[in-house]
């Protein structure tokens, strides 16, 4: 069970046939970088659970639509991307609601409305070298990610770490494309800051 | 400025696709495979019992229960002295579900009928126990008719004399008991109320009208 698995023809033709035991290698192998984009993409744990169960059993379900296994890790990826996608698309009511988030008073409400982008506040009094001085694990660049506020954090992640187009992303969240770059650009700052944040700390709390 | 941006996104692109340590739990899986085994069960997968293959189990054991049940051939019908001279089996009183109930088929009475009386005739009485009768009797009398054969949608009728009836079990042996192995008489009125065929250890009831 722990030996690695090889994503081919025939073990896609296990997972459409709905073999129990391919599922579960899939899972052990595959479950955790899964497991990951969910926690990114929600706010707490259980959500991010919700996410991974619908993730994988819109897996099971749509499995039998890829055509090519060759791109069987790309095509899983979106699934699980697209389950935490129609997850906030969901419950995100507040979209359309004034937001109070007190972990990042820089925000309101004019933050939804597209801006021009010269006007928006990107970060340029940040000490870049602190943030480069500074090795940040995984768990601290996650914690970072997450103290933004959702919709800033959904446009930054697809956009730069999904690799997904302005367009893209317009679509998925039924924004404009302005507002899509509008959100990256105030993520990157707000992003900026948490980290400068974090980095001045830790380098006084190396110093002391 | 640039610079930054680029150090931001792939600092974040670096740390967030690269190998994960989060851990994915049993019992997760656990509920997994539930979902999966559920789905799967409504999925036509050959080699796995799913919900066709227990669909066409359903089918033949009921096939095989209706084939077992008809050819049981198990009638109940209401069970009617005539005039004395008979008793008549009402086909036409069986509901179009009854096994045997088919136009084509035919209703074979040859088998023992337990018919519950209310009342006996007081001479058949006095005959049979050789005492006056005070009051009407119940009693609950096998009968054995004798082969008589009708089309379902006509009446089959059995003569009442070659009837041979036997008192089986009664609430408390009385001196107006009809004798075992007793013939009807002409004038003998019976109300039945109950009428069982017995075939085959199966047993069908329905009431009857009383006479």
């Amino acid at each position: 069970m722990n030996e690695r698995i090889t994503i081919d023809h025939q073990f896609v033709s296990k997972l459409m046939r709905g073999d129990e035991k391919s599922f579960h290698r899939l899972y052990i192998q595959f479950g955790p970088s899964m497991k990951l984009i969910c926690k990114r993409y929600t706010k707490d744990e259980a959500s991010a659970e919700d996410v991974f169960q619908e993730g994988f059993i819109k897996l099971y379900k749509q499995i039998g639509k890829l055509k090519n296994p060759e791109s069987f890790l790309g095509w899983m990826k979106r699934i699980f991307i697209n389950s935490a996608i129609d997850f906030y698309n969901k419950k995100n009511v507040e979209l359309f609601e004034p937001i109070v988030n007190e972990a990042s008073p820089v925000y309101n409400q004019a933050d939804e409305d597209p801006v021009d982008i010269n006007e928006v506040n990107t970060g340029k009094d940040i000490d870049y070298q602190a943030i480069r001085h500074v090795d940040f694990s995984q768990e601290e660049i996650l914690a970072t990610l997450k103290s933004i506020p959702e919709h800033f954090r959904i446009v930054f992640q697809l956009f730069v770490i999904d690799d997904y187009s302005h367009q893209e992303i317009a679509d998925l969240l039924s924004i404009n494309e302005k507002t899509s770059k509008t959100r990256l650009l105030r993520a990157r700052g707000l992003l900026k800051e948490e980290l400068q944040k974090q980095a001045i700390q830790k380098i006084r709390h190396g110093e002391s | 400025m640039e610079n930054l941006d680029k150090y931001i996104d792939d600092l974040f692109r670096e740390k967030l696709t690269g190998p994960s340590p989060v851990e994915v739990p049993d019992p997760e899986w656990l509920s997994l495979k539930k979902q999966i085994r559920k789905r799967n069960f409504y999925r036509f997968l050959p080699n796995q019992f799913n919900i066709f293959y227990l669909s066409l189990s359903i089918l033949i054991a009921g096939s095989a229960l209706t084939w077992i049940l008809n050819s049981g051939n198990n009638i109940t019908d209401s069970f009617k002295p005539d005039s004395g001279n008979s008793i008549k089996v009402d086909s036409t009183l069986l509901p179009p579900d009854t096994p045997g109930s088919d136009p084509q088929s035919e209703i074979t009475i040859d088998t023992l009928v337990t018919v519950k009386e209310k009342q006996t005739n007081p001479d058949c009485s006095v005959k049979a126990s050789g005492s006056k009768t005070d009051q009407p009797e119940k009693s609950i009398t096998t009968v054995h008719s004798p082969v008589s054969t009708a089309p379902v949608n006509k009446t089959a009728t059995i003569a009442a004399d070659t009837i041979r009836k036997r008192t089986e079990s009664v609430n408390q042996l009385t001196p107006h008991q009809i004798r075992p192995e007793e013939t009807f008489q002409n004038d003998t009125l019976v109300q039945t109320d109950t009428v069982v065929i017995h075939k085959k250890g199966l047993k069908l009831k329905r009431k009857s009208k009383s006479d």
